[in-house]
């Protein structure tokens, strides 16, 4: 009987104005923003494609091991098609650097375009299926009692010996069945459009997250129509009841989404980073001003001094990072001089990482804020689980930004271990037997490096070899797998059913109620 | 006539929709100003901290040497405006600062991730967001039963049995709806001007008067433009619901496709070269340049000015700077021109029209940003040339200038108050109007064709 009813209500609601309207904005809408999504999908790509080389490059084209600076890219996630999240403020890398921890990913590849295009409601998928999916479960649903009361038919249909509860549910799934057709063709032409585009792939996890997603639209989609329905049946009119429908669809889509978070910020206020920055710049200040004067010092106790460099480039605070032909002494004193320097450097990083931590849970708070704030509007809701199934949240970034800094621990710590620090190959690529003894010899090495290498400029070191960074450590990044973000969202999803549900119990109880006349 | 408006006002008396506006309308209005007090308390308070350390770096500068500033990088930071409060006019999203030195930099930064960048993206809750987005949707709300809500309430057919022109009713109806709209608007503006004014943080001034009063009058534009849509939408359909459903959709066309259909259409039509990629090509033609001069151009002598070799770098230096400033200025012209593109295709969309319009009115986001950028340029020669004439008169300098180093021009010091600084020249109320004035124009024609089309069905409406 239920099937009857659904498949009557599918028939009549396939014919309606409603449903054409909303089938012609999904077409508009949806494979727009897939379409957009896959373009930025692509420049990002290309970013990361490079970003790696230059990665891998640092390792196996350091002429010293001062040079192993490493460059942790983040991976791109095919499914940022789908949400956009906060991919457009964050960084798609973190360069490693032993004076200061990471603190945000840098390099933004969606500032390397146009920065003067404001985005106004700059669209994703998510955000197209939270307007397109609420708008329809509305316009389904808005007169699914009053329309027929209106026509007359709701008494007629009453009349027959069927509960009211069949005739409810009946309706309820005709309207998901409406939906599908629209569903279906949408997506045909979503998966026409990533076939075409070669830069989408996706693994079967990712297929497992795009279901997940479905799922979870569907749910959203349910919300809207029990909303509909419930007001259906308290309202006379079906113009009141659209009226109403659509004035709490524009404040929980627009209005409500954009004033908790505004409103989220105010509450919960950040330091201005800039603060962070004085008292990094303290730390900074500390150690030019008497720790690198204290290094100098004990060098000077220990007879070490420095008569100039023969060739040298990459200049950093503990002295040079690469030197060839300079004479025995000053390689001693820059050995020395890094020995000491170095392990003070990684103090100082520690030093300020306690400052930018504390930074950081500022910015934690000021996120959690607003997000919870935002779940008062099922639109946040489906749009904060899509980015994390997309991998494109905060938590994903949060993620990536702790094994990040975990990495950089481990590989300093590596180097600690292996004295690397006090070695001559952390900062030159000559063996240590062939330092020159003085300045002649020097000049001697040097003019005949010139001759054989034939090199075509002042800074051209192409000819020289590299050190040997097989034993290096390397960053992996392990992702969450979809199971560890369903939990982490594991409250916002049961958050949306159990509204889902109190909403469906609500309307229904209001339909068994209902007045026909 | 008279009767015919005040007939339609009382009927809106009655029903549901006002009141819940009414509430809505202010609430968001007192959220906009208890958000705007405190944020702009902040921006101040920081952009005099960004301010003074710019300062003490330039006194820095000054006592070493009139080179050592010129060839320092001199941010001009954007002011926070006291008319934020309007419209943020996009500039969260923008860069907000202007860096530059006497020779060839020029360059935009600052802002973007100033922000929480983990947070998700948000608009802020201003007038102009609250007119854009929810003014624009109560129009078509109230707009969209005017004549189909009539019919199907069987009234319309007696209301034109009266020796009344049809279009003098619906004109009646036009004019009714948007006095009910700019009384809420007014409503809610000035609950936010009495929350702006009670706080000492922010100051409003005449001129923000003025502002607020040509924006009023952006406002009745607007709802006008908006609700002769929910009209158009209200005679072309003969059932209520249905032209709800269609004047919505329009309202989401307006409100969300088109403007970020223009965007991609302007990144299509109107490429703008990636940053990574001109700074590539930079390089790239750096190298060039460098292989043209002789060896020996790196050779520096910090206590001999006069040494040959800084000569051959200062030239060699200022032709980097050209060639970086070159492919610069093309890359910026590029993303003005995109931007110019852009917008012009978001006319279609009404609620575009208003968002420049309003951003030309209180002179602010891009239009500030451009002009800026523009007068800096010009304020870059003055200042070049402050620092040649400092430089001549210097007998100890060899005046070959070189705009990343210090070596070959005066080391004299300079005193901080003999440095021109670069001051902005905010436009005009009158200069503003002219640049919204082609906005207003474009509005009228909006409400004007639409509401002449909701006249012309509306002659031939079939009342039964």
């Amino acid at each position: 009987m239920v099937w009857f009813i659904a498949k009557k209500e599918f028939r009549n609601n396939i014919v309606t104005p409603g449903f054409i309207v909303g089938l012609l904005l999904c077409l508009a809408l949806i494979p727009y923003t897939v379409y957009t999504g896959i373009r930025t999908h692509t420049n990002r790509l290309a970013q990361y494609e490079v970003d790696i080389k230059t990665a891998e490059d640092i390792y196996m084209k350091a002429h010293t091991y001062a040079q192993v600076n490493p460059i942790l890219v983040k991976p791109v996630s095919s499914l940022s098609i789908f949400s956009k999240g906060i991919t457009e403020q964050t960084g798609s890398k973190v360069k490693l650097d032993r004076k200061e921890k990471p603190v945000f990913s840098t390099d933004i590849v969606s500032l390397n375009e146009n920065p003067l295009m404001s985005k106004f409601m700059s669209m994703d998928f998510a955000m197209a299926i939270a307007i397109l999916l609420s708008l329809l479960g509305i316009l389904f649903s808005y007169d699914m009692l009053s329309r027929e009361k209106e026509q007359g038919t709701l008494k007629l249909a009453l009349s027959h010996p069927v509960s009211r509860s069949t005739f409810f549910l009946g309706k309820i799934a005709g309207i998901f069945l409406t939906l599908t057709p629209i569903l279906v063709i949408c997506f045909l032409v979503i998966l026409l459009i990533i076939q075409l585009s070669p830069s989408v792939q996706f693994s079967s996890g990712d297929y497992g997250r795009i279901g997940a997603l479905l799922l979870l639209s569907l749910i959203y989609f349910g919300f809207f129509v029990f909303l509909g329905g419930f007001i259906s049946s308290r309202t006379k009119s079906s113009t009141a009841s659209i009226i109403l429908n659509l004035f709490i669809w524009c404040i929980l889509l627009f209005l409500l989404p954009n004033t908790a978070a505004w409103f989220g910020k105010n509450i919960s206020p950040t330091d201005d980073y800039r603060q962070v920055d004085f008292y990094t710049d303290q730390i900074d200040k500390q150690w030019w001003d008497v720790q690198a004067k204290e290094v100098e010092e004990i060098l000077k106790n220990e007879n070490l001094n420095l008569f100039g460099w023969a060739y040298c480039w990459d200049m950093d605070w503990d002295g040079a990072h690469a030197t060839m032909f300079t004479p025995r002494e000053s390689m001693e004193y820059e050995r020395r001089k890094k020995e000491l320097a170095n392990p003070i450097l990684l103090a100082n990083c520690n030093k300020k990482w306690a400052i930018q931590s504390d930074y950081l849970q500022q910015i934690y708070r000021q996120e959690k804020t607003v997000r919870y704030l935002s779940c008062l509007s099922p639109a946040g809701i489906l749009k904060l689980i899509a980015t994390s199934l997309c991998r494109t949240g905060t938590d994903s970034e949060v993620h990536f930004m702790d094994q990040a800094r975990q990495f950089q621990d481990m590989f300093y710590g590596y180097f600690v271990q292996n004295k690397i620090f006090s070695s001559y190959a952390y900062f030159t690529p000559q063996k240590e037997s062939e330092f020159p003894n003085d300045w002649d010899e020097s000049n001697e090495q040097a003019a005949r490096w010139r001759e054989e290498a034939k090199a075509t400029s002042t800074f051209d070191f192409n000819s020289i070899a590299y050190q040997d960074t097989q034993s290096f450590p390397r960053f992996a990044y392990v992702q969450p797998t979809l199971g560890d973000d369903l939990f982490e969202q594991l409250y916002l999803i049961a958050g949306i059913l159990i509204m889902c549900i109190l909403l469906f119990w609500l309307s229904f109880m209001s339909f068994i109620k209902y007045d026909v006349r | 006539m008279k009767n015919l408006i005040l007939h339609e006002l009382q009927q809106f008396l009655y029903e549901l929709r006002l009141p819940i506006t009414l509430s809505i309308v202010l609430v968001m209005f007192a959220i906009s100003s208890l958000t705007y007090i405190g944020e702009y308390d902040q921006a101040v308070k920081s952009y005099r901290e960004i301010v003074a350390g710019q300062e003490q770096q330039l006194r820095d500068r000054a006592g070493l040497s009139a080179t050592n500033v010129v060839i320092h990088r001199r941010e001009y930071r954007l002011p926070p405006r006291n008319n934020g409060f309007i419209s943020d006019c996009g500039e969260p999203n923008m860069p907000n600062t202007l860096e530059y030195t006497a020779f060839h930099w020029l360059r935009f930064s600052g802002n973007v991730s100033s922000d929480n960048p983990l947070v998700m993206p948000s608009e802020r809750i201003s007038w102009g967001f609250i007119l854009t987005v929810l003014f624009s949707f109560l129009a078509i709300i109230f707009s969209f039963d005017a004549v189909s809500g009539e019919k199907e309430g069987r009234t319309l057919a007696l209301s034109l049995s009266n020796p009344v022109k049809r279009s003098r009713i619906l004109l009646g109806k036009f004019i009714a709806i948007n006095i009910l709209l700019i009384a809420c608007a007014l409503a809610g503006i000035l609950l936010a001007l009495l929350i702006l004014m009670l706080s000492p943080a922010v100051n409003i001034t005449g001129e923000t008067f003025s502002e607020i009063g040509l924006f009023l009058l952006f406002v009745v534009f607007f709802t006008g433009s908006m609700s002769a849509v929910g009209l158009l939408a209200s005679v072309m359909c003969a059932n209520s619901n249905i032209s709800l459903l269609v004047s919505v959709s329009l309202w989401l066309v307006f409100l969300i496709a088109i403007p970020n259909f223009s965007q991609t259409l302007g990144t299509i039509a109107w490429p703008v070269e990636r940053g990574n990629m001109v700074m590539f090509k930079i390089w790239e033609k750096r190298k060039e340049i460098e292989a043209t001069f002789p060896d020996g151009k790196w050779m520096s002598n910090g206590s001999n000015p006069f040494l040959p070799q800084h000569e051959i770098r200062a030239n060699m230096q200022m032709a980097f700077g050209k060639n970086e400033a070159q492919f610069w200025d093309e890359h910026y012209a590029a993303q003005f021109r995109q931007v110019k593109n852009t917008r012009r295709w978001a006319w279609i969309s009404p609620l575009a029209v208003f968002e420049y319009g309003t951003e030309a009115l209180l002179d602010g986001g891009y239009l500030r940003l451009k002009g800026n950028y523009t007068d800096l340029q010009n304020f870059k020669i003055q200042y070049l040339q402050w620092f040649k004439d400092v430089d001549a008169k210097d007998d100890k300098s060899p005046h070959w200038y070189n705009p990343y180093e210090d070596y070959s021009t005066t080391r004299k010091p300079v005193a901080y108050e003999e440095i021109p600084q670069y001051a902005e020249h905010p436009a005009s109320i009158a200069e503003r109007l002219a640049e919204t004035l082609k906005y207003l124009m474009v509005m009228l024609a909006y409400m004007g064709v639409m509401f002449v089309l909701a006249i012309i069905r509306f002659e031939r409406y079939d009342v039964r």
